[in-house]
């Protein structure tokens, strides 16, 4: 009977010593935490969207396991603190691409820019040399509205581009190099019809 | 005996097919439908049905795995399979509303772009018509640029920012319909009208008293008509000046003159095909010249001017206050003028005309 006194104290203290140890992994979960937002802060929510997805989906899971296991009675982190410290390496391989694809869409925006500014200089050469006759004097002087409405869309691109908006920025630069080309063609019908007299 | 027993109960386990179940489908259908939900914007078209979905799915997953615990003969996938068919046919249905609230979104937002179209080309109509080159036109290219962004917006399914965009586009054009109504601030008023009604049914009248020609110029709805014993018997588009909605007060102004002229020369060979010269200025618009000089509103070596003429050279060109009108017609008006054929011009006859509705028509 002692022995069994014994024995079952003995039992309990292990128990309560594994029980007690396994503390909730708060630092680990911080950490997982700080490195989701700093894949923000690099611009991972307009960057890399799926990887920010995936990212946080990780850390879901590995909250709700660190949940499951609080209510255990022999508490196991060690499969949550596997999946948080693969959570802060993932993060920092994602936060690695991001600084590519913004120069890579930087660039798209700065092509888009050349292509919409070389659109509105053709525009503005042609509407120079356009005959300002009878018959094309009010469409020229029209035209010349219209590039001057164009020319101030088209600093927009550049104030995107200062501010990083660079997706918004290529749609600008298109939508400005659509309109160029478009008064581009109407000057030049204007000379076919000067000419056509 | 005993390792014997074990031995043969595994084997008739294993006979009997009590053997770890297949993986049901589902599993898999869940792992693909998931982020293509959340990449198809489930959280934003159906918040409340994503949210439902989520929780089932991850529920049902943390049964399969607490299922997966268990030694590979005692798993039970069937029980779950419902579950989670039910779970990946809910994620199938959130999915088609979406595609369906996606489609429809794009066809709201083609319609209003081709709507928004149509008013743009209404409305550069209307600043051609009033020789408005300034901020209306100009703002009506920044509109137009913008539509063009919206289609793009659209095209890459960011409806709300190409929702966006159309709202800006509808306040641009709302500025360049404000430009253009200031321009005809004079043409809505009704006392002003009521002179050119008078001045015009003066010339009509005089026309059917004497039986002569006359002529009537409309300088809003860019008209000619010509009156004879005071019929009108044709009709001709003319061609104004740079500012020719203005009232010609002196030289340079570019201002087509608006009151009651006559024909005093008849050019048959002008630089501009052919010309008639009117009486410009006359009496009025003398008095009008130096009560402008009086006040200072012009700078005195400015002069009156005058050589205003109809001519030809074509209805859609551009003078520095002159009228112009095809040859044809410039045809046809040398052949029934004469020297002291009254010509009036006036700003217009119609208050609420087409082009004010035009202007206004949403």
């Amino acid at each position: 009977m002692k022995n069994f006194t014994k024995v079952l104290a003995l039992a309990l203290m292990v128990a309560f010593v594994f029980a007690s140890c396994a503390k909730v992994p708060t630092q680990a979960i911080d950490a997982a935490k700080a490195a989701i937002e700093s894949v923000v802060a690099a611009k991972g929510d307009i960057y890399a969207k799926d990887e920010l997805k995936m990212l946080n989906d990780d850390m879901t899971a590995a909250n709700d396991e660190v949940t499951a296991q609080s209510k255990k009675f022999f508490k196991k982190f060690g499969k949550a603190k596997e999946m948080l410290a693969k959570l802060v390496t993932d993060a920092d391989s994602i936060k690695a691409l991001i600084p590519a694809r913004i120069e890579e869409a930087k660039n798209a925006a700065l092509q888009a820019q050349t292509e919409a500014k070389a659109a509105v200089d053709e525009a503005k050469a042609l509407l120079e040399k356009a005959p300002k006759g009878k018959g094309t004097k009010a469409d020229i002087e029209a035209m010349k509205a219209d590039l001057a409405g164009i020319e101030a869309s088209f600093a927009e691109v550049q104030t995107a581009i200062d501010g990083q908006d660079y997706f918004g920025a290529k749609d600008k630069a298109a939508a400005v190099k659509e309109k160029a080309v478009a008064i581009s063609d109407q000057v030049k019908a204007a000379i076919e019809k000067v000419k056509g007299r | 005996m005993r390792y014997r027993s074990v031995v043969l109960f595994l084997l008739a386990a294993y006979l009997t097919g009590c053997k770890t179940p297949p993986v049901p489908p589902e599993v898999e259908r869940a792992s693909v439908q998931e982020p293509q939900l959340w990449r198809a914007g489930a959280s934003l078209y159906a918040p409340r049905e994503y949210e439902e979905y989520i929780e089932n799915i991850k529920q049902t997953r943390q049964a399969f795995e607490k299922e997966n615990l268990k030694l590979g003969w005692f798993r039970r996938y069937d029980l779950l399979q419902d579950r989670l068919r039910k779970a990946v046919d809910s994620g199938d249905a959130i999915l088609a509303r979406i595609r369906k609230e996606k489609e429809e979104r794009a066809g709201r937002i083609k319609v209003e772009t081709a709507a928004l179209k149509k008013r743009l080309f209404t409305l550069r109509e209307i600043t051609l018509s009033l020789n408005e080159w300034g901020q209306g036109r100009q703002r009506l290219a920044q509109a137009e640029v913008m539509l063009n962004e919206a289609g793009l917006m659209a095209g890459q399914a960011k409806y709300d920012q190409a929702d966006s965009k159309l709202r800006n586009v509808r306040d641009v054009i709302k500025e360049a319909e404000g430009v253009c109504l200031r321009l005809l601030v004079r043409y809505s008023d009704q006392s002003q009208i009521n002179v050119w009604r008078r001045m015009a049914d003066e010339t009509v009248a005089e026309s059917k008293a004497k039986g002569i020609t006359a002529i009537v110029v409309s300088k809003l709805e860019k008209k000619m008509v010509i009156y004879k014993g005071g019929r009108a018997v044709a009709e001709f588009e003319i061609g104004l000046g740079f500012n020719g909605l203005s009232d010609k007060l002196h030289s340079g102004d570019d201002a087509t003159p608006e009151g009651r002229y006559q024909i005093t020369k008849k050019h048959p060979s002008s630089r501009f095909y052919k010309a008639l010269l009117i009486n410009y200025p006359n009496e009025e618009d003398k008095r009008r010249f130096a009560a402008a000089k009086q006040k200072r509103e012009i700078p005195y070596w400015v002069g009156i001017g005058g050589m205003v003429e109809i001519h030809g050279g074509g209805e859609d060109s551009l003078t520095r206050g002159c009228i112009s009108v095809d040859d044809k017609v410039m045809d046809e008006l040398f052949r029934i003028v004469d020297i002291g054929t009254p010509v009036t011009i006036v700003g217009t006859l119609d208050r609420e005309g087409s082009i004010f509705k035009a202007i206004k028509d949403e």
